[in-house]
């Protein structure tokens, strides 16, 4: 199976998801989380989450402060606020209910 | 976009370089971790940094995408755009600086008019908090700017609560001190309150309080600061010192600054109680100009409207002296400053924006034609991807650009017309506040105006150059454009109405310089510089009596016509061209109800004279008119053919009207006909009669001395004679008589001006949208020159088709026009005719309309030169070879 492009909008919530369950982590570690979890089946240009970090930083759904990596490396983590807590919640949700009355739909398809 | 990215992204030029490198910074790690990895799972250290990167996506793309989040990418692709823009028009200088001048003359005259509108009308007084301050007079059904008698006055300053009232009257009179010549000055008395009502403060010593103004107070005068400098050398000791004003001792007791004063014109300052020609005890003599502050705690409506209740009881109180009197309470803006939404300031305004509304319709043609010329440009990046919308905004981006280099320079048309304008109106006319100073907010009319010019004259063409098919437009290489005909037909249109205009005005200005150049054959007599004239004001004090008046006219005359080089003296009550008043009169067998309003001059037996002019018939006065049983008076041309159509006016009964509805009629006869002066700046001379200066000598009269030399070398010793027969009665205003016509005529020959200028730049303009529209044609039509001049059609075909062309226009324009100057002359032709007695003058003067048209014709012929060099310049092969 080809992977599939980002569905657009859902790398927020695929980035605040991932920080919401492994707490801070760098940009490439978002970025490998995402790909493991995808098992392939996404083809992400990792570069792209660096423009979705920076807009959910603006949002203040994230915020961000420079530390060291394993390997003692300068590097930026990113950790979710508690407002962006509140938006997985509710971006979650809906994303729920999208899916299961597009599930319906198709399913329902005579 | 929320305002917390908005604030984001508008901080991000503080960031920039932070957030630049933290990107680098990330994206460094990021690389270098995926190598790792990919090294990790055995690659070699080149293979696993390139994919390293392919997994990464581009450097750049990320890099990009990150600054479109950042910062505001629509500001940063409009700074673009408009680089752009002005590379390209910096390209097609010709265009440019045209487009320019049209824009910048359309908003250079908006703006010039503007701000005469809004010094005249908009801005406040310069009086502190004068948003607060009322003016009161009253009105009737003759005048409707009377003031108030004392009597009204101190009963309604005492009956008002909610407004503090102050008076003042205002005359000329003499200052002079111990060591000085008399010094003509406008003096105003005024009541103790005044300089608190204003609140005006002296710059040295101090105002006129309510202590003076009580009957038997010492007397005490304020001076301006311009009379303390000239007269006293600005020195302190003028606290205290004692002049004489109209020949009555006073102390100076304060110097106000210049500008600040109130009413404008005055120069001394005196309490109202010690003002001896002021009748407190009529109630009939209405002289006061009265002002109030209403006070901080009441609402101005409530004020203004208390005063008028206690104005209009007092009326009705008092029926015999005040029948049909009203109160009238405005503010002092509206006073002195009138309203902007008056009429004539309306049509003032009107005229601006359609001069600017004719400009921004040139502009939009010669951006038409540019569009045309430019669609393969705009045609490749279409192709290459820009949005209409992207391509739409460059182009409205190119005209906001020429509006606003237009306004710039338009500014500077402003101010350079505004110049020239102040410099039409003669120095002391105006009052101080009139300052025509380019401010805050006639600044920011200068910006709106250009911007709704931009959005005006760029919102057509840019629509149209962008609706141009693309596929067809890079097919044809660009050469055959097609024009699309609705917008050719409406700028035909809008072409045809500019000429029209231009006809019209054109036969204004016509008709206005033959009626202003025509015409009366005493304006030669009033041109001259060797008749000097001079005003004398007698104080009442002094000259109480007819007799005593007359009495200091015998001696004028005898005085001055000693001098050497003069030839004659005479008197009158005032000067050729200077308004007088009117009066109501009729003719013998006339019932009062069909007396004509005339003007009325009173004149010595030497006036005409004087003045180099001879009776029409009859005879001019002698010294033996106005002695007591002479009834002599005389008539101009006009007032004869009113009063008596179909006879000879000589030996014929008038009478004046007097004011008062119940006293006699005095009948006089009429001896001769007097030859025609003008009693009004610039007009056709109107009906006048002159009366013997003997009968009433007046306490204001002009004096007229003509002499061998011209009227400069006079003044010196005329002056000297004055003083020598009262130093108390200067004389003022001298100057020669041409000079003194001249100065009474500012303000018609200024709108005369005016209507010149706006007559010309209209015209210009309507010649620079015909040369736009047919420049236009010609680059539309180019592959059909080019096919033409191919199969041999000469250079004066090409010429002629051109040229007939901008014929079309031109035809159409004069003949609207000139329809439009007909159905003008039947509109207002009769007021218009009503100012001349030039026969058959018209505005829609057959020869003067054909003059008009041949003026266009050669502008039509001068507008298309250069298209016709542009015709004529197609290469046909290079043209042919397009297809």
């Amino acid at each position: 199976m080809a992977a599939d492009e980002v569905p657009y909008g859902t790398l927020d919530l695929m980035v605040l998801k991932t920080l919401d369950g492994l707490g801070p982590l760098h940009g490439y570690g978002i970025a490998r989380r995402i790909e493991q979890v995808a098992q392939g089946s996404l083809a992400l240009n990792q570069g792209t989450i660096y423009p979705a970090l920076l807009r959910l930083e603006q949002k203040r759904w994230i915020a961000s402060e420079w530390g060291t990596s394993e390997n003692n490396r300068r590097a930026r983590f990113y950790r979710i606020t508690t407002a962006g807590r509140k938006q997985l919640a509710a971006a979650a949700e809906s994303w729920a209910r999208t899916v299961s009355m597009v599930n319906r739909l198709l399913e329902n398809e005579p | 976009m929320s305002p917390r990215v908005l604030l984001s992204r508008l901080l991000d030029p503080l960031f920039r370089a932070r957030r630049d490198r933290r990107l680098n910074d990330e994206v460094r790690l990021h690389l270098d971790l995926l190598a790792e990895e990919f090294e990790a799972k055995g690659l070699s250290p080149e293979e696993a940094r390139s994919a390293a990167r392919r997994a990464f996506g581009g450097v750049d793309q990320v890099a990009m995408r990150y600054r479109d989040q950042r910062g505001l990418p629509l500001v940063e692709s409009i700074a673009q755009d408009a680089r752009f823009a002005g590379r390209s028009l910096t390209r097609d200088r010709g265009f440019a600086i045209t487009t320019v001048l049209v824009l910048a003359l359309g908003i250079g005259v908006n703006n010039m008019m503007f701000t005469i509108l809004y010094t005249h009308t908009l801005r406040s007084l310069p009086v502190a908090g004068a948003d607060r301050v009322v003016f009161v007079s009253t009105r009737d059904e003759r005048n409707t700017d009377r003031g108030l008698s004392w009597l009204e006055f101190d009963e309604t300053r005492q009956a008002v609560g909610g407004t503090a009232l102050a008076a003042f009257a205002t005359g000329p009179a003499a200052l002079a001190d111990a060591d000085r010549a008399p010094e003509r000055v406008e003096r105003s008395h005024v009541t103790g309150q005044l300089f608190d009502v204003l609140r005006i403060a002296p710059i040295l010593g101090r105002v006129i309080t309510v202590e003076d103004d009580r009957p038997g107070a010492p007397p005490v005068a304020v001076v301006s600061e311009s009379i303390w400098k000239a007269s006293f050398g600005g020195d302190r000791s003028v606290l205290g010192h004692d002049v004489s004003i109209d020949g009555s001792p006073a102390t100076i007791v304060g110097v106000i600054a210049d500008r600040s004063g109130f009413p404008a014109s005055s120069n001394v300052w005196q309490p109202l109680a010690s003002s001896k020609s002021l009748d407190r005890d009529d109630r009939a003599a209405r002289v006061l100009r009265v002002v109030g502050r209403v006070r901080e705690d009441q609402r101005m409506d409530e004020a203004m409207a208390e005063v008028r209740t206690v104005g209009d009881r007092l009326s009705a109180d008092h029926p015999d002296a005040s029948r049909g009197i009203h109160t009238r309470v405005v503010t002092i803006n509206e006073r002195f400053l009138g309203r902007a939404s008056d009429p004539a300031w309306a049509a003032f305004m009107a005229v601006g924006f359609l001069v600017l509304l004719i400009a921004a319709a040139n502009a939009a043609h010669l951006m038409i034609a540019r569009g045309l010329q430019r669609a393969r440009e705009v045609a490749i990046r279409a192709s290459l991807g820009a949005s209409r919308w992207r391509l739409f905004r460059q182009l409205l981006l190119e005209s906001s650009l020429l509006a606003a280099v237009g306004g710039a320079i338009g500014l500077g048309f402003a101010v350079a017309g505004v110049r020239l304008f102040r410099q039409g109106i003669p120095a002391g006319i105006l009052p101080y506040w009139i300052d025509y100073a380019i401010d805050a907010r006639v600044l920011a009319a200068l910006v709106g105006v250009s911007a709704i010019t931009a959005v005006l004259a760029g919102t057509v063409p840019a629509l149209q150059a962008c609706r141009a098919d693309v596929n067809d437009t890079l097919r044809n290489g660009g050469a055959r454009v097609t024009d699309s005909r609705v917008g050719r037909r409406w700028s035909g249109a809008l072409l045809v109405v500019e000429l029209a205009l231009g006809v019209v005005m054109l036969a204004n200005v016509a008709f206005s310089m033959r009626v202003s150049s025509a015409s009366v054959p005493s304006d030669a007599a009033l041109t001259t510089d060797t008749v000097l004239t001079g005003l004398v004001s007698l104080p009442a004090d002094r000259y109480p009596s007819p007799q005593s008046r007359l009495a200091f006219q015998d001696a004028v005359k005898e005085q001055l016509a000693r001098l050497p080089g003069v030839r004659g003296v005479a008197m009158a009550s005032a000067l050729p061209v200077f308004p007088v008043s009117e009066r109501k009169i009729l003719a013998e067998g006339q019932e009062r109800g069909d007396a004509i309003s005339v003007r009325q001059v009173a004149i010595g037996e030497e006036y005409f004279d004087v003045l180099g002019l001879g009776a029409e018939r009859g005879r001019l006065f002698t010294s033996e008119d106005g002695v007591p049983g002479s009834d002599s008076v005389l008539v101009n041309a006009q007032l004869a053919a009113r009063l008596f159509p179909d006879g000879n006016p000589v030996g014929g009964r008038i009478a004046l009207v007097p004011p008062q509805e119940t006293a006699a009629l005095e009948w006089r006869t009429v001896v001769g006909v007097a030859p025609i002066i003008r009693q009004r700046p610039q007009a056709e001379p109107e009906p006048i009669v002159y009366m013997p200066l003997r009968l009433s000598p007046p306490a204001a009269a002009a004096i007229l001395v003509a002499g061998d030399l011209p009227a400069a070398q006079i003044a010196p010793a005329a002056r000297e004679a004055l003083r020598r027969i009262d130093p108390a009665v200067p004389l003022y205003d001298v100057a020669a008589l041409g000079e003194a016509v001249a100065r009474a005529e500012w303000n018609a020959r200024l709108s005369h001006s005016l209507l010149l200028a706006l007559t010309l730049i209209a015209v210009g303009l309507a010649a620079a949208g015909l040369f736009a529209v047919i420049n236009r044609m010609v680059a539309g039509r180019r592959r059909e020159f080019g096919v033409r001049l191919a199969l041999g059609a000469s250079a004066s075909d090409v010429a002629r088709l051109v040229v007939g062309n901008a014929a079309k226009y031109v035809a159409y324009g004069a003949v609207a026009g000139i329809a439009a100057a007909i159905a003008w002359d039947a509109a207002f032709g009769v007021s218009a005719r009503s100012q001349t007695t030039l026969p058959g003058a018209r505005l829609a003067d057959p020869i003067v309309l054909l003059a008009i048209a041949g003026v266009l014709a050669a502008v039509a012929l001068l507008a298309s030169l250069a298209p016709v060099r542009m015709a004529l310049g197609v290469d046909p092969l290079a043209v042919l070879r397009q297809d």
